[in-house]
């Protein structure tokens, strides 16, 4: 069963509940309201009889008519009868009353009883030895009531199917976002977005937050998918360079030649650093855990003594600016994420030069590589190359952060946050 | 070389560690840096000639045309003082006496 038929039930269910109670309540005090009232009456009717047997000196008793009268008179019927001592000594009213009306007390005492479906009134005057009872019939009473439980049944009824119904469409408009995110997530594979979810409560607020969610795992994909295509692509070229080459050398159209091989070095290197890109890419995002420390500067010389000979051969100037700088991390990782950063400069860069620093500043580590090139200052748009990419990652891993700048050129400083001193 | 201290005016370099000092402060010097210094110094006042240090500082294949051996001879020169490598005009280098 669903959570809105769920609620509906629970509603209906409640309210059927609540309402037959009241109606069981209201019944019961209407029955005890009417019976006081009876009881009130037939006490008045006895004192009167009382007084009129006990005033006459001559025992003969003669109850006025007008009592018979009024006795018969009523709706359903009721009934008197008087008692001296012990014998009964007048009847009146409605013929088919028992007599006596209640056997029981007119021994025992004055009050209001239900006896055999009659309501008796019985007043004892010890002094005269006079009883006088006041009997009505209780079907009468039935008869005024009865309308009242089917009735109020009817309404229960009415009551709870409407607010069922009524539960069922609120309940209904409340879960609207939750439908509508479970049908947007059932048709996550399609492109099309989750529709905008309105509303302020609680349903409305958390389908907005998965709805979010799955708007970041469908870039999330859909940024892997990019990257997957991207990284083929990368690994197709060099491959078929390579292989290119191969075929020409066999099939003898190139002699094989220190010029070959350098071309064919060249792609292998590019391949090797390729697939170095993908590991570090790959251990970056897992999560740096074997944590040592690491020198930035020991680094930064790592990279300028391979980078070098790269530089002077482009014709530009590489230098290094080397200050002390400990950081606790992955030194493979930090060291590709450099190698990086100095390749992209070196592609980027066609006159002037290179500059390597390294150093701590306000308590965070920096690797730097500034250029002399095409001048970019917003950091290039996420998924396009490899290199930059995996510095992002190895930033992340590390706790840092990636920052562009620069005047004439590019300056990509790679945040670290700094070791603490002690072991340094 | 191993143990070994090597030691140039007020340079000293210590093999086993890498650790250079001038005038007894550390200097920071790149791997290779260090091994042109330390090949220079150890074989003191001997003259090498730029394919040889190319070839044993960075291994066979290396690119020869290239003049990154001067840029480090001036990396080091610039660090520790011009007169600690000495060029040989039309041969090469060697390490000061």
């Amino acid at each position: 069963m669903s959570l809105r038929a769920r609620l509906a039930w629970v509603a209906a269910g409640l309210t059927l509940l609540g309402a037959s109670i009241g109606l069981a309540l209201t019944y019961v005090g209407l029955l005890n309201l009417w019976i006081t009232t009876l009881d009130d009456d037939s006490r008045l009717l006895a004192h009167l009889i009382t007084e009129v047997v006990v005033m006459r000196e001559d025992q003969t008793v003669r109850v006025p008519g007008v009592v018979s009268t009024y006795l018969t008179g009523e709706r359903s019927g009721s009934a008197a009868q008087v008692y001296v001592d012990g014998q009964l000594i007048w009847s009146g009213g409605v013929t088919a009353a028992p007599r006596p009306l209640d056997a029981e007390h007119l021994l025992l005492g004055t009050g209001g009883y239900t006896v055999n479906d009659w309501r008796v009134f019985t007043l004892r005057d010890e002094d005269a030895g006079v009883v006088v009872q006041v009997g009505r019939p209780l079907l009468g009473l039935r008869e005024v009531l009865g309308p009242y439980p089917g009735l109020g049944v009817g309404v229960v009824l009415l009551v709870t199917a409407m607010t069922g119904a009524l539960a069922w469409w609120i309940v209904g408009l409340a879960l609207r976002p939750l439908r509508r995110l479970s049908e947007a997530a059932e048709r996550f594979s399609s492109e099309d977005d989750v529709p905008p979810i309105p509303g302020r409560d609680e349903p409305a607020r958390l389908a907005r937050a998965f709805s979010e969610l799955l708007r970041h795992l469908r870039a999330e994909r859909d940024r892997e998918r990019r990257f997957l295509a991207y990284a083929a692509h990368e690994l197709r070229t060099p491959l078929s360079a390579l292989r290119a080459g191969l075929d020409a050398a066999l099939a003898g159209r190139l002699t094989p030649g220190p010029e070959l091989l350098a071309r064919l070095h060249r792609e292998a290197t590019r391949l090797e650093n390729l697939a170095q890109n993908l590991l570090a890419l790959s251990s970056a995002q897992a999560g740096v855990d074997d944590l040592e420390s690491v020198g930035l500067a020991r680094i930064a010389g790592e990279a300028y003594d391979r980078f070098l000979p790269l530089a002077l051969e482009k014709g530009l100037t590489l230098d290094l600016d080397a200050s002390p700088g400990e950081v606790n991390g992955n030194a493979r990782l930090l060291d590709q994420a450099l190698s990086n950063l100095v390749s992209n400069a070196l592609r980027a860069t066609s006159r002037g030069g290179i500059v390597i620093r390294t150093g701590t500043d306000a308590g965070r580590a920096f690797l730097e590589v500034e250029d002399t090139g095409s001048g970019l200052k917003a950091p290039p748009p996420e998924g396009k190359g490899l290199g930059l990419r995996v510095v992002r990652a190895v930033a992340d891993a590390h706790g840092g952060t990636l920052e562009f700048g620069g005047g004439n050129g590019t300056r990509a400083r790679l945040w670290l946050p700094a070791r603490a001193s002690n072991g340094a | 070389m191993r143990g070994e201290v090597l030691q140039w005016r007020d340079v000293e370099l210590r093999v086993t560690d890498q650790l250079v000092t001038k005038a007894g402060e550390s200097v920071t010097l790149t791997h290779k840096e260090f091994e042109v210094l330390a090949l220079l110094l150890h074989h003191r006042g001997r003259v090498f000639t730029r394919p040889e240090i190319l070839e044993r500082v960075w291994g066979l294949g290396f690119e020869h045309r290239s003049n990154v051996l001067d840029v480090y001879v001036s990396n080091l020169r610039a660090k520790l003082g011009d007169d600690v490598i000495l060029t040989v005009r039309g041969v090469g280098y060697r390490g000061a006496a």
